[in-house]
């Protein structure tokens, strides 16, 4: 067949196998230069790692060197612009991060005393809480001594393939989390990871990998936080595997709050077994420039999927949410809710994309993006995508970009209402409605206090 | 599928035909040589074959596009015959009565009113047959009012200066592979000039024909619609059955300027191949709108229910302060067939306006993709879109996509879009049945209901037609 499906390398010339070396250095090339380095000097000491992982690695880092940095050219890519995530020289981040008891106490204060501490990247056990009925173990750790629990899993649904940040991820990371809920354990209290960015002389880049797996039957609440400690710029970039076994049902919060000049990229893969439950919440207010994928395979019949989002950027912020959510067997349901303020100069890019593959009868699936502009120069792109081959569906999207309302907030302007105020509240009650959806009882006050931080910088920054 | 949906859609295809008129073809295949030829043939004026010989060398510089979700075998540009006219004793029919008399029947056939006298309808037509123009009725009375409906290649030749004027102001020669391809090769098809204040007294129609095997059909319409004029143009198409696959490239101009308004209604039933997806029309279209001035408006309707393979985008581009664009669609993909369809709306004036809406049916193999573009440019101040997407499967082979992209770059801007994707609903079946309606009844009633926003924007006669149509290409096939 014709003029379909093309692939062409942007490269070509590319030697492979023969090791790195002897690649020739293309404008591409310098581009990846500095992520094949590190590659090259963390190899020596990965001799211990099986086999597979090793290949793994390697595989994912010809892919990464290959297909190079993403384009504005690459349709998944078309409203964010790499270029000075690309542009700016990193290094990965030292082996051995400090935090110091002070501030871990101090966090905890604020944070509730179940935290986990995964500072520049590598899980500190020392000063972590974990809950009982779960299991926290350090995924360098974990492929070392128990490399059967990881095997399975690692790599197997964040293809590489799919985008150049997971590749990048599978070479060079070196540690992340594995956690692990037994059949039938229901979690009585959330899990709190806390990721902390400390300060480093130059820009480093943090590569995180997570695994959770949850038994059949099994019921947690995870919730991940980033967070600058006292790093600015630097590179997140995090892949998290999630496997949801037969009936279990797991919470997961994602609160994005990194400094301001900072880059954080997240893919987040999940797979689910029959019947399952997959309930999120993402709050993004932080970053330079922020991109989170978040792919859900619902694999087996009765899985169910909720995705709820808020985006709140201003300044010269660029936050740009992904979704893919893979209806592949019958009686799946789905349901998304994501919605964006934008002040400043900051932009926001959706895209949501639900596909019914043929064997999908009885799905149910629904998506909806609304945005609010606060400012002249907020932007928002937006594309919600329906991909349907089964026939008996109810599936829909909806899209709005908008501002405040007008005769909302004349209404509140002739109740005495100042205008500040107005704007606030107008916004305040839009943003809140994603939160109010969410169901996460136990963390409602966190959100919301955070996103009213947030949108007080916003209302403030508005022109 | 249930048995009696299958009933429902199964009557074949009415046009397919073949006239037997000797034609006057190009030789098969594409070259510089070509162009000369047909703008020979044409008897166009030097600046014409300069621009077609540009937009041939552009052409050449560009590749097929693949982004779509349409798939198909390669074509080869080298095995299409790109001019083909039914040969005639004079070099162009004065009146009607020098029109072959084998053409004239081919149009009674498809129920279009050439001969004036009968004033049928009450519609000026243009018939395109193959690459030429046979016959363009109520000329004179037109003439009247200062509307040129003529011919293209009679405009190109005596309306030299409009032309030059627009052609190309809206769709560059550079602006996709298949209207750079139309630009070069391009026959004949319509043009329309409606002068400052006019409100044009009938609808305007062009009706094409295929009829030579292995032909391209490369129309260009042309529609200038000055300051504060009317006018609303309809456009039909039928080709013969035929195992291989034809390639109809098509590029329609609008331009409205101020307070203007253009109409424009396409009801398509190009064939569409067999049931098992043999042969059909490739039907890559460029139609795109301009809304020059203030307070213009363009309107786009559009019934998609032929053609292997569909596809198309009419765009508006707002430019004007306070211009409106508007887009209403049904597209049937049935059996075999691919219809990726949808518009562009791009704002650019202050208080623009555009209403999106957009039905398509999938049945059978069938598949459907609505694909299309809001843009709110920094500029265009407290300007409003409204999109409306559904989708109808019947069948567990069918499938339909929406891919709509909202870019909004002004904070006094509003877009919003709506989509849905469902099948019949059993509900409502059943409520029919129940009160003693046959299942083909209930569904066409069904299937009536969901498009019938769409048809009330078309003209009377055509509103009918595309129902009927509809019905026809859905006839046994629904589930």
């Amino acid at each position: 067949m014709g003029a379909g499906v093309k692939t062409e390398y942007r490269m070509s010339h590319v030697v492979l196998r023969s090791g790195f070396s002897t690649l020739q250095y293309t404008d591409q090339d310098m581009k990846t230069h500095q992520y094949l380095e590190a590659f090259e000097k963390l190899k020596s000491g990965r001799q211990s790692e099986p086999a597979w992982l090793r290949g793994l690695r390697e595989e994912a880092m010809v892919s990464f060197v290959r297909k190079g940095f993403p384009t504005m050219k690459d349709e998944a890519w078309r409203y964010t612009d790499l270029t000075p995530l690309v542009e700016t020289p990193l290094a990965l981040a030292e082996e051995k991060p400090e935090l110091s008891s002070d501030t871990a106490e101090a966090l905890k204060e604020k944070h509730g005393r179940n935290l986990l501490f995964v500072v520049n990247g590598k899980f500190l056990r020392e000063h972590s809480s974990i809950p009982e009925g779960i299991e926290v173990v350090d995924l360098a750790e974990a492929i070392a001594s128990a490399p059967d629990l990881v095997e399975p899993h690692l790599g197997r649904y964040a293809v590489s393939g799919h985008d150049a940040f997971s590749a990048m991820n599978a070479g060079l990371f070196r540690h992340g989390l594995l956690i692990r809920v037994a059949e039938n354990a229901i979690l009585k209290e959330p899990l709190h990871i806390m990721n902390l960015a400390q300060a480093a002389r130059k820009g480093s880049v943090f590569q995180v990998r997570n695994l959770i797996e949850l038994g059949k039957k099994s019921k947690a609440s995870i919730m991940e936080t980033y967070l600058s400690g006292s790093g600015n710029r630097y590179f997140t970039n995090v892949v998290t595997e999630i496997v949801l076994e037969e009936g279990a049902t797991l919470e997961h919060c994602k609160v994005q709050r990194e400094h301001s000049e900072a880059f954080h990229i997240a893919a987040t893969q999940v797979i689910q077994r029959r019947a399952s439950s997959f309930v999120s919440f993402a709050l993004s207010t932080g970053a330079r420039l922020m991109r989170h994928d978040c792919r859900v395979a619902l694999a087996e019949e009765g899985a169910s999927c909720v995705m709820n989002g808020l985006y709140l950027g201003d300044k010269d912020q660029l936050l740009d949410h992904q979704t893919f959510v893979d209806h592949q067997k019958p009686d799946g349901k789905s349901d998304q809710f994501f919605k964006g303020l934008l002040s400043g100069n900051s932009r926001g890019v959706f895209r949501g994309h639900i596909r019914v593959c043929r064997d999908a009868q009885r799905t149910d699936a629904h998506q909806t993006n609304k945005n609010l502009l606060l400012s002249e120069k907020a932007k928002v792109d937006t594309q919600p995508q329906l991909e349907i081959l089964a026939d008996d569906v109810q599936c829909s999207h909806g899209a709005a970009v908008g501002q405040l309302q007008e005769d909302a907030f004349f209404y509140l302007r002739s109740r005495g209402i100042g205008e500040k105020e107005a704007a606030r509240l107008l916004a305040q009650g839009f943003a809140r409605e994603v939160i109010d959806r969410s169901g996460l009882e136990y963390l409602k006050e966190t959100l919301l206090e955070r996103m009213n931080e947030k949108l007080a910088a916003q209302l403030r920054g508005r022109s | 599928m249930t048995d009696s949906a299958e009933s429902f859609l199964k009557k074949e295809y009415a046009y397919g035909f073949v006239t037997p008129v000797e034609s006057d073809a190009a030789p098969r295949g594409l070259c510089e040589n070509t162009i000369r030829f047909i703008s020979k043939k044409k008897r166009e004026p030097a600046f014409m074959l300069e621009w077609r010989l540009s937009a041939y060398r552009e052409w050449l510089k560009m590749k097929e596009p693949d982004w779509s979700s349409v798939r198909y075998p390669k074509i080869d540009y080298q095995d299409i015959i790109y001019y083909s006219a039914p040969k005639q004793k004079k070099d162009g029919p004065q009146s009607l009565a020098d029109v072959d008399q084998e053409i004239l029947k081919t149009y009674e056939k498809l129920g279009i009113p050439l001969e004036e006298q009968k004033r049928l309808a009450g519609v000026a037509v243009d018939a395109v047959f193959d690459s030429v123009s046979v016959a363009t009725t109520y000329k004179e009375k037109l003439k009247e009012y200062g509307i040129i409906f003529c011919p293209f290649s009679e405009a190109v030749r005596e309306h030299p200066d409009l032309v030059k004027k627009y052609l190309g102001s809206v769709v560059p020669v550079k602006d996709n592979f298949f209207a750079a391809l139309n630009s070069a090769v391009f026959s004949d098809g319509s043009f329309c000039y409606i002068p400052k204040g006019v409100r044009c007294p009938m609808e305007l129609s062009t009706y094409f024909r295929i009829n030579a095997m292995d032909t391209g059909q490369f129309e260009r319409t042309l529609i200038v619609a000055e300051e504060g004029s009317f006018v609303s143009y309809l456009e039909g198409c039928t080709a013969p059955i035929r195992d291989k696959n034809q390639l109809h490239a098509a590029v329609v101009e609008l331009v409205a300027h101020e307070k203007a308004s253009i109409k424009y209604s396409t009801v398509q039933n190009w064939y569409a191949g067999d049931k098992n997806g043999k042969g059909g029309i490739y039907n890559f279209v460029t139609k795109r709108g301009l809304c020059q001035g203030a307070h213009s408006k363009i309107s786009w309707t559009q019934v998609e229910t032929g053609s292997a393979i569909t596809w198309k985008y009419p765009s508006c581009i707002l430019r004007g302060d306070h211009s409106i664009g508007e887009f209403y669609s049904v597209a049937v993909a049935n059996h075999h067939q691919q219809a990726d369809t949808g518009t562009k709306m791009i704002h650019l004036g202050k208080k623009t306006k555009s209403t999106i809406l957009s039905k398509g049916i999938s049945a059978r193999f069938g598949k459907n993709t609505y694909r299309g573009l809001v843009k709110m440019a920094p500029g265009a101040e407290g300007s409003r879109n409204y999109t409306q997407c559904d989708s109808l499967l019947m069948g567990n082979r069918s499938s339909a996509n929406t891919f709509p992209t909202i870019e909004v770059n002004n904070r006094t801007s509003r877009a919003e879009h709506e989509a849905t994707t469902s099948r019949i609903n059993e509900d409502q079946l059943f409520y029919c049945k129940q009160r003693g309606m046959s299942a083909d009844n209930a569904i066409s009633m069904i299937v009536h209901g969901f498009c019938k926003e769409v048809f009330k924007n078309l003209p009377m006669e055509f509103a009918v037609e595309a129902q009927r149509l509809l019905g026809m290409s859905l006839e046994g096939s629904v589930g």
